[in-house]
């Protein structure tokens, strides 16, 4: 074994597809009129990354296992509707992917990682007042 | 010819009202439709049993009713300003608002809005957020929120089972536009209110509410004796006018979309129940992706038991929601924490 350190340099990072927007919806619940409503939701992130087969274990270390990472946020709402309604808790988030290739040198080698990005943006409920119902009266 | 179908035939407003040979008829039976006890009054005041159409439509405000002839000698009057149809109105006034108001990265700023227009813009706001308008340190007339489109489709199958998806429309707008907000940022609370405030704040909102659920029935005349087809051709009326307002409501809000250049525009949309290959191919693909994103939601097992309700759907209806977005907290560059807020659908469209 060499007893310098082997070095990696990236070569080219190519995004595989282009960031897409999502707006999903999540939970929902019926809310009454005046009556206070607090809860919280919970929406998860993530950076992973997964390498190419590669004969150098030192790349897994290099670059593997130090990017793979994930996470929650975290939103508490307050709300009290002033009439009877839907709320509809949705998230906000864009994803996308990408390969990133290096090249190592003593001794020489080549590796690629493949990027998963989850960003969230925005974390949001929706109130939708009761304004129908079924026809026929009563609700029937 | 049905009473019903009579009372409809000849629905006709005070105002311009002409003077014919049904006019100098005598009038036997009237019914009024009010939440008003001084327009009660004023009606009881001014009719007298036998008396023409043409006297009475004279002393009234015409401005104010709306008439339909009632069988041959019989009239109903509904009161334009029952709470029921003001709301309606004040629905209209708020979408018209609105459209002047709105910037092309759909943000309404407040103080920017012209002073005539402002009130009813600051009024809504106060009705959908009372509870932070009534906090410390803030006046809606500061305010800078976002207009926000969404389309429903409930999708219909077979067998009777049907499910609801929101589409979000205009997502690049709306990004500009919850950018914007984060500047602008309306907390979701102030302060704690106080036992006492809270108390004094549902009783308002529910005597709002209460309010518009009201209005009384007044028979004159021989009336009461013919009270349950007199309900019926009241009922007819008033879900006619009640229609007229849908209809200008709606055609604001057309507007107020084609503006916001959505497209398809609100009038290009499908009316009634229609089937999927009827919808606008873009329309199609991001339903699909939006049904396959929204899978558990909607309760299924997997993304593609969702497409497959989807595609084997017997028919699909849509509508649109018009809301208002505000922003509690903006997104934290630093961190990556995303912003947060909420939107107050006020408006559902039928195509």
């Amino acid at each position: 074994m060499s007893g310098s350190a082997q070095t990696w340099t990236e070569t080219a990072y190519a995004v595989t597809s282009p960031p897409q927007d999502h707006d999903e919806a999540r939970t929902s619940f019926n809310a009454n009129a005046n009556q206070r409503y607090q809860w919280w939701v919970q929406e998860a992130c993530h950076f992973i990354v997964s390498g190419s087969a590669t004969p150098s274990p030192s790349w897994r270390l290099l670059f593997a296992s130090l990017c793979n990472n994930s996470w929650w946020y975290f939103e508490s709402f307050d709300f009290t509707p002033t009439s009877h309604g839907t709320v509809t808790n949705r998230v906000k988030f864009t994803t996308r992917t990408g390969i990133n290739s290096f090249s190592g040198t003593n001794p020489t080698a080549t590796a690629s990682r493949d990027l998963d990005e989850k960003v969230v943006e925005d974390l949001y409920f929706v109130f939708d007042p009761h304004q129908e119902d079924p026809p026929g009266g009563g609700g029937n | 010819m049905p009473l019903v179908l009579y009372a409809l035939a000849f629905a006709v407003s005070l105002a311009g009202q002409r003077t014919d040979q049904a006019d100098s008829v005598p009038l036997h039976n009237l019914l009024l439709i009010s939440a008003d006890a001084q327009i009660v009054e004023r009606v009881e005041d001014r009719y007298r049993y036998g008396m023409p159409l043409s006297e009475l439509t004279k002393s009234l405000d015409g401005e104010r009713f709306s008439l339909s002839k009632w069988g041959s000698r019989g009239v109903i009057l509904i009161d334009r300003r029952l709470p029921l149809l003001v709301e309606k109105e004040s629905q209209r006034n708020l979408v018209l608002s609105l459209s002047e108001s709105v910037g092309p990265d759909l943000v309404v700023r407040v103080t920017d809005v012209p002073e005539s227009k402002r009130q009813r813009i600051v009024e809504s706001l106060e009705e959908f957020f009372p509870w932070h308008g009534r906090s410390e340190g803030f006046d809606m007339k500061q305010a800078t929120v976002g207009v926000d489109l969404s389309l429903n489709v409930v999708l219909h199958a077979a067998d009777g089972n049907q499910k609801k998806i929101v589409l979000p429309m205009l997502p690049a707008l709306a990004r500009r536009r919850n950018a914007v907000l984060e500047d602008h940022p309306m907390p979701q609370r102030n302060r704690e209110l106080s036992q006492e405030e809270r108390g004094r704040l549902a009783r308002e909102t529910t005597a709002r509410t209460s309010q518009l659920e009201r209005m009384t029935i007044h028979t004159f005349g021989t009336a009461r004796k013919y009270l349950p087809e007199g309900l019926r051709a009241s009922a007819d009326t008033l879900e006619l006018l009640l229609s007229k307002l849908d209809d200008r409501t709606k055609e604001a809000a057309a507007e107020l979309i084609d503006k916001l250049g959505h497209n398809p525009s609100l009038r290009d949309l499908p009316a009634g129940k229609v089937r999927l290959d009827e919808l606008p191919e873009e329309l199609r693909d991001r339903l699909m992706n939006q049904v396959k994103s929204d899978w558990e939601f909607l309760g299924f097992s997997s993304a593609l038991d969702a497409e497959g309700f989807l595609l084997d759907s017997s028919s699909v209806e849509l509508s649109m929601n018009i809301g208002l977005r505000r922003t509690f907290s903006a997104s934290d560059k630093q961190t990556g924490r995303p912003s947060s807020g909420m939107v107050y659908n006020f408006l559902v469209i039928r195509s």
